[in-house]
């Protein structure tokens, strides 16, 4: 069976770790070269990894993803910008509020893409773990983050999009009826009241979750809109047949957890199936990975490829994307000025408080 | 050339969500559209001013338990549009406030060194504790902090900091920290900040705050913006550097002050007063009042006189803001006496005793009253607030700047590659550097 989205060109980003940055240069400079690089080149998002500790995959002088995404935001036009961040061992308020931030300065290219923290981000992020009084053991992490990712859309959908009514006549800047607490009350936390940065161009910033287990393919099936397939961690040498399956089921659980999830007449669809790949691969293995993927029915939509210490470079990226470019259609260029909901293909983001009041209008009618 | 005068450090407060700024003119602009932020930001550079601050609240202000309509509301997250503005200005400080009590040290630690990194060292902090339980709300651990520890946390947390960034400047890969207030082990991953520490802001006034200050702010963000308050005020936090033994220039002290422009001091008068009535809208007015009173007042008439039965105790609960009353009765009774005396209405008589602005006159007598202010030793400069947004600053800039440099009171130009601490003449080893809590980090280097 195909799909429509299978015959579509897939999406590429490309995922950096900032600590891999050429070391020297002055880190805006650097990043914001690369981020140039990848936009003239046709990438659809950049997709900034991030731990709160160094360890094996992430260097000693990595920058905070949330920042170094704002500060890209007014020196960049069409690409998204995706920040990773760990739950559990950050605030939800703030990693809304920065979400928040990053798509009002970028005017609609935030992505968001939460992950459970490891056990050396639980041990360096104080007491406040050990306050919450909740388990540390994977399945107690996913719960965390899937609560973290419902207060944060309860925060971002906390301002309808015209709550700020600046009306002379009566004195009043706000409307407080079209502002909702996020009321978010889940097994460890809280979050009572509403989010105190008015609703941004996208609403709600795309969500990517990263899938190597069956556990967050349920994370990925339940909250995200694109789910990165990385069976080993996207640390994949060679695509072979091997491959595929693992993919496949991965692919496989996302999709059911989601038409679970969705079976309740949620309006929202199943998360798109991205590949994540290292960039290190042949540009022509790439095509072949995606080409096999597309014909064992999988509809993958994009593809994620990570670049190591040596290709976080502009010339690097440049050279990389029109490779890619020659071996697989890339999609064309989003406008600038064009959000990462709509280049994702995703429907505007519709406030769930506006709607309702919307419906009762017209019952009153 | 010589003058009279010190120089004058300048700071451009973005007016966003503050009580006094002006949403209802036309010329009010987005509090939150990032072009606002990026306009401010780039009118300040443009005037050489020192830093760009941005305050913060955690939750939207209430009172009586709903969500205050009357107020500009709605802000960014503060790191977040600090890091966005890194990239469209080249020397501007960029200061926000950010609280010990919501956030940890790792995090803030590293997130405050990333853009220090981003900006080539132009950021400062101003540390605030946040100890109440409504903006806990919002957080994983609620209201969990007591009054009396929250500045013990702050001071962990702010020593803690201090390890991380000596730890990413001087290599140590690993820092460990078991104290009453953190249990913290964590392999450092955070770009080196360029001035090793953000400079350190503080503004709270309590004792604790100023033990706060004396052993770690080298700007204090204060209230005192009348002379003799100022005077005093400067004289004795400046008097206690040296028995903690810092100099008197480690440390700037600068009042936050309005100002209103005018083309002679008359017309400049005229302004203050429309200004004002735009700031009190009659809403606002019988808001006020229903605050000193206690008490929500249904049908009450701005235009007519104020109640005439007496306030009752904190029947109103404001929160989210520093509440300003109190001895309501006795406000009352003055409020009352003047009105009559001056024959003005409730509406009027708001208005009227709306804080000043510290600075009315032309471009010349506004540069001259900073200027002097200054000399005196009021203060080290002001943080001025605007009450428009994103413009206010744009006059200030066009014409009081160049009177300012006429005096020879304020830089004309920006030193190339400076850190934003070189920029406020401090020293360049900021308090703590060096200390005996630095030297006990020792053991992790081996870690």
């Amino acid at each position: 069976m195909s799909t429509p989205e299978t015959t579509q060109p897939p999406h590429l980003a490309l995922s950096i770790d900032t600590a891999d940055l050429p070391a020297g240069a002055a880190p805006l400079a650097a990043l914001s070269a690369l981020a140039q690089a990848a936009e003239a080149g046709g990438a659809t998002a950049l997709i900034l990894r991030d731990a709160l500790v160094a360890d094996a995959d992430h260097g000693p002088r990595g920058l905070d993803a949330s920042l170094a995404a704002a500060s890209l935001g007014p020196l960049t036009s069409r690409l998204g910008l995706v920040v990773e961040v760990p739950s559990a061992v950050t605030e939800p308020f703030h990693t809304a509020t920065a979400a928040q931030t990053l798509d009002h300065a970028s005017l609609g290219r935030a992505g968001l893409a939460l992950r459970t923290p490891s056990a050396a981000e639980i041990a360096a992020s104080g007491k406040r773990w050990a306050a919450a009084g909740a388990g540390t053991g994977e399945r107690a992490l996913l719960a965390d983050a899937s609560d973290s990712l419902e207060a944060i859309d309860r925060l971002w959908e906390s301002w309808e999009p015209d709550a700020i009514i600046r009306d002379v006549s009566t004195g009043r800047f706000l409307d407080r009826n079209r502002i909702h607490d996020a009321a978010f009350a889940g097994e460890t936390f809280t979050v009572e009241g509403a989010s105190i940065t008015p609703r941004s161009p996208q609403g709600r910033p795309p969500v990517f979750v990263t899938v190597s287990t069956a556990a967050e393919a349920a994370l990925a099936g339940q909250r995200a809109d694109v789910a990165l397939l990385a069976p080993d961690g996207g640390a994949s040498t060679v695509p072979d047949a091997g491959w595929l399956n693992p993919v496949r089921a991965l692919a496989d659980a996302v999709l059911a957890e989601a038409a679970a999830e969705r079976s309740a007449g949620a309006t929202e669809a199943a998360p798109a199936l991205w590949l994540a790949l290292p960039a290190s691969l042949p540009a022509a293995t790439i095509a072949e990975a995606l080409g096999a993927a597309r014909s064992a029915c999988l509809a993958v939509a994009g593809v994620s490829l990570r670049l190591d210490a040596g290709q976080a470079a502009p010339g690097a990226v440049s050279t990389l994307l029109a490779a890619l470019g020659d071996a697989v259609p890339l999609p064309s260029h989003a406008a600038s000025g064009t959000t990462l909901r709509a280049a994702l293909g995703l429907s505007p983001a519709l406030n769930p408080h506006a709607a309702a009041r919307q419906l009762r209008l017209q019952e009153a009618i | 050339m010589s003058t009279p005068f010190r120089p004058v450090h300048l700071v451009a407060h973005f007016p966003g969500v503050n009580a006094n700024t002006v949403w209802s003119a036309p010329e009010s602009g987005s509090q939150i559209d990032f072009a606002s932020f990026k306009h401010f930001a780039q009118t300040a550079e443009r005037g050489l001013f020192d830093y760009f601050f941005l305050a913060e609240g955690l939750r939207l202000r209430e009172q009586n338990g709903e969500i205050l309509e009357l107020d500009v509301a709605g802000r960014p997250n503060t790191l977040s549009i600090l890091a966005a503005l890194a990239g469209v200005t080249e020397h501007l400080g960029l200061v926000g406030t950010l609280t010990t009590t919501f956030n940890e040290p790792v995090e803030l630690a590293r997130q405050l060194a990333t853009v220090d990194a981003l900006s080539g060292g132009r950021v400062g902090w101003n540390v605030v504790t946040s100890p109440d339980a409504f903006h806990g709300g919002n957080f994983r651990r609620g209201g969990y902090l007591p009054y009396e520890e929250r500045y013990e946390r702050s001071e962990e947390f702010v020593r803690l900091a201090k390890r991380l960034w000596d730890a990413a400047a001087d290599g140590v890969a690993h820092v460990s920290h078991h104290g009453k207030h953190f249990d913290v082990d964590a392999a450092v991953r955070q770009p080196v900040s360029p001035q090793r520490y953000p400079v350190i802001v503080q503004a709270g006034d309590s004792p604790a705050g100023r033990d706060f200050a004396s052993a770690n702010a080298e700007v204090i963000f204060s209230r005192h913006s009348n002379p003799a308050d100022g005077r005093a005020f400067y004289a004795d936090v400046k008097g206690r550097l040296a028995s903690v033994g810092r100099t008197e220039d480690s440390l700037k002290i600068l009042p936050g002050a309005g100002f209103v422009l005018g083309d002679s001091l008359a017309d400049a008068a005229d302004n203050a007063e429309r200004i004002a009535a735009q700031q009190v809208s009659a809403a606002t007015a019988i808001n006020t009042i229903e605050q000193l009173w206690g008490q929500a007042l249904p049908g009450f008439d701005p235009d007519g006189p104020l109640p005439s039965f007496d306030p009752v105790q904190e029947g109103v609960i404001r929160q989210g803001q520093v509440r300003h009353f109190k001895d309501p009765k006795a406000v009352a009774d003055q409020w009352r006496s003047q009105a009559q005396r001056e024959g003005l209405s409730a509406h009027q008589l708001i208005i009227k005793n709306t804080a000043r602005p510290s600075f009315i006159g032309t471009p010349h007598q506004v540069a001259l009253g900073i200027a002097e202010a200054v000399a005196d030793r009021q203060s080290d400069g002001f943080v001025l607030v605007p009450h428009l947004t994103p413009t206010g600053l744009d006059g200030f800039v066009d014409t009081v700047i160049p009177e300012l440099q006429d005096l020879g009171a304020f830089r004309t130009e920006y030193t190339p590659g400076e850190t934003l601490r070189e920029r406020l003449g401090l020293p360049a080893d900021p308090p703590g550097v060096g200390s005996p809590d630095a030297a006990a980090a020792a053991p992790g280097r081996s870690a």
